[in-house]
C-alpha cells in the first residue's frame, strides 16, 4: 500500500519532507525512583527494574512508509524569480448590503426539538448584561485592587 | 453523628453529582442526612431541585454566625440542605479567609450538628484545598475522595496517599485512614478509562469505595434539577451510586438506638420520699 495521495497533496502544500510516524514512538520508561525519605537497609535494596520497551497497542493501524516520504518539487515558472506585482489603486468593497443573501442558519438538530430541561430554562430565563456592581451581594465596591493594573490608583481607593 | 466529607485535589470530577447521588441514595437506605454545600460555586442546591435564583444559604453568612437550623432548607428532592448561599469573588475570599482566621466559626456549628447520633452530615467542599476541608477534615467520620478514570486524575494518587493532599505530618496520618476513593465516569468503552479504572482499584485495594460510570443520565439529572437516583433509578450510575453508599455505610458508625424513654416516678406509698 503506497501513500495516499491526498496526504501527498497536502503534505506538498504544507511543504512536509518529512512525513513519518516515528515521532509517535513511545519513549522508553524510566524505572521509578525510590522514596527520598525513606532509606532502604543494604538487604532491602533492590535492583531497579530495567526500563522497559512498551509496545504500541495493536489496534493502532501503522502506516506501512516504504521509505520516509520526500515530496516532488513543486515546479517554478521561470519568471517566478523576478516577478514583482503590479501596485494596484485598492478598490472599495462593494456596499454589503449589495452582496448580501437573505440566509437563515439550518436548525442544528431538524429531526426533534431538545426537551426543555428545567435547569437549563430558569438559567436563561433571565436577560443578560446584570452590571455586577449592581447585582454585588456584599456592597458596592468594585472587588478588583488595581493598584498593580493602573499607575496612580495607588491612594484612590483600597480596593 | 457521622461527618462523610466529599473532596477531591481536582476539579470537575463529580464531587457535587455524587453528594446530591450519595444523600439521595443514603436517605433511601433509612439514615437521617443534612447536606452542607462549603462550595461558593453553590450547587448542590440546584441537583436537589432548589430553584436557581434562590440565594439562602448558610457558609455564605457565616461570619454572622447564624444558626445553622435557621439556614435548613428541605429540598424539593426531599433532602435537607444547608445551600451554601449566593455570594460573589470578594465574598468567597472573604468567608474563606475568616475560616482560615477563626476555625471555630465553622467547628463549633459542626460539633454541634454532629450532636445528633440521627444525623449524617454530607459536606460537598470546593476542589483542592481549602479552609473548610481544613476545618471539615478532622471531625469526618469518612472522607470520600472523588477522582475520575483518566491519566491527569491517576497522576494525584500519590499527593493522595503521601498525605499531601490532607496535609502532612500529623493531620495527615491522623486523616490517612479515614480517606477512601471513589472513581467517577469509569467509561467501559474506553481502553484508557478501563486501563485507569483497573490500574487504581488493583494499587487502592480496600481504600477504593466504588466507581460509578460514566451516564449522561448523571449530566441529564443536573438539567432536570434531580438527584440520579430520583431522575434515572435504572441507570448505570445511579446504581453504581446506591453500591457506593452502601460501602460508605459500611464505614460509618451505625445509628444511634432511639433514646431510651426516661424513668417514671415512682408513685407508691411505700415510697413517699419519691418526688411526684
Ligand atoms: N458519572 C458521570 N457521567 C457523566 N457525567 C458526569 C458524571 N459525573 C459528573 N458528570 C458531569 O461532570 C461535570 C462536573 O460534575 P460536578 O459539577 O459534579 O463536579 P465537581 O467535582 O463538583 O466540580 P467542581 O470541582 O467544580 O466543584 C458535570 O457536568 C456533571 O454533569
Ligand atoms: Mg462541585
Amino acid at each position: 500500500m503506497g501513500p495516499d495521495p491526498d496526504i501527498v497533496a497536502l503534505a506538498t502544500r504544507l511543504g512536509l519532507t518529512q512525513l513519518t510516524y516515528r515521532s509517535f514512538d513511545r519513549p522508553a520508561m524510566p524505572g521509578r525512583p525510590a522514596p527520598q525519605d525513606a532509606t532502604p537497609s543494604p538487604a532491602e535494596v533492590v535492583e531497579p527494574t530495567p526500563p522497559m520497551e512498551l509496545p504500541l497497542p495493536a489496534a493502532v493501524p501503522q502506516p506501512a512508509f516504504a521509505q520516509p516520504y520526500v515530496p516532488a518539487a513543486v515546479p517554478q515558472p521561470a519568471f517566478a524569480q523576478s516577478y514583482v506585482p503590479p501596485t494596484r489603486p485598492s478598490v472599495a468593497m462593494p456596499p454589503l448590503a449589495a452582496a448580501q443573501v437573505a440566509y437563515a442558519p439550518p436548525p442544528l438538530v431538524a429531526a426533534q426539538p431538545a426537551p426543555a430541561f428545567p435547569l437549563l430554562v430558569q438559567a436563561l430565563s433571565r436577560p443578560a448584561a446584570q452590571q455586577p456592581e449592581a447585582a454585588a451581594p456584599s456592597g458596592a465596591q468594585p472587588f478588583l485592587n488595581l493598584r498593580h493594573a493602573v499607575p496612580g490608583a495607588a491612594r484612590q481607593a483600597e480596593y | 453523628m457521622p461527618l462523610l466529607c466529599l473532596s477531591s485535589p481536582k476539579g470537575g470530577v463529580g464531587k457535587t453529582s455524587l453528594a446530591a447521588g450519595l444523600a439521595f441514595a443514603l436517605q433511601r437506605a433509612g439514615r437521617q442526612v443534612v447536606a452542607l454545600d462549603c462550595d461558593p460555586q453553590n450547587a448542590l442546591r440546584l441537583h436537589l431541585g432548589m430553584p436557581i435564583f434562590d440565594g439562602a444559604g448558610y457558609i455564605a453568612q457565616l461570619q454572622n454566625r447564624p444558626d445553622w437550623r435557621a439556614c435548613l432548607r428541605t429540598t424539593p428532592a426531599g433532602i435537607a440542605l444547608l445551600p451554601y448561599g449566593e455570594t460573589d469573588m470578594r465574598g468567597a475570599l472573604a468567608t474563606a479567609s475568616a475560616i482560615e482566621r477563626e476555625p471555630e466559626l465553622l467547628a463549633a456549628p459542626m460539633r454541634d450538628m454532629l450532636a445528633d447520633p440521627s444525623l449524617i452530615v454530607l459536606a460537598d467542599t470546593p476542589p483542592g484545598a481549602s479552609a473548610v476541608l481544613s476545618v471539615l477534615a478532622p471531625q469526618a467520620s469518612l472522607v470520600l475522595a472523588v477522582l475520575l478514570a483518566d491519566a491527569a486524575s491517576t497522576a494525584l494518587i500519590p499527593d493522595i496517599e503521601s498525605g499531601r493532599f490532607l496535609g502532612r505530618g500529623t493531620m495527615g496520618s491522623l486523616l490517612g485512614p479515614k480517606l477512601l476513593i471513589a472513581l467517577n465516569q469509569v467509561d467501559r468503552a474506553s481502553r484508557l478509562s478501563v486501563a485507569a479504572a483497573e490500574g487504581v482499584a488493583a494499587h487502592l485495594g480496600p481504600r477504593l469505595a466504588g466507581a460509578v460510570a460514566r451516564d449522561e443520565a448523571v449530566a441529564e439529572a443536573l438539567a432536570c434539577q434531580r438527584p440520579v437516583g430520583l431522575h434515572a433509578p435504572g441507570s448505570r450510575a445511579a446504581g453504581d451510586i446506591s453500591d457506593l453508599a452502601a460501602a460508605v455505610l459500611r464505614e460509618l458508625p451505625p445509628p444511634a438506638p432511639p433514646p431510651a424513654p426516661a424513668p417514671q416516678p415512682v408513685s407508691s406509698p411505700l415510697f413517699p420520699w419519691v418526688r411526684q
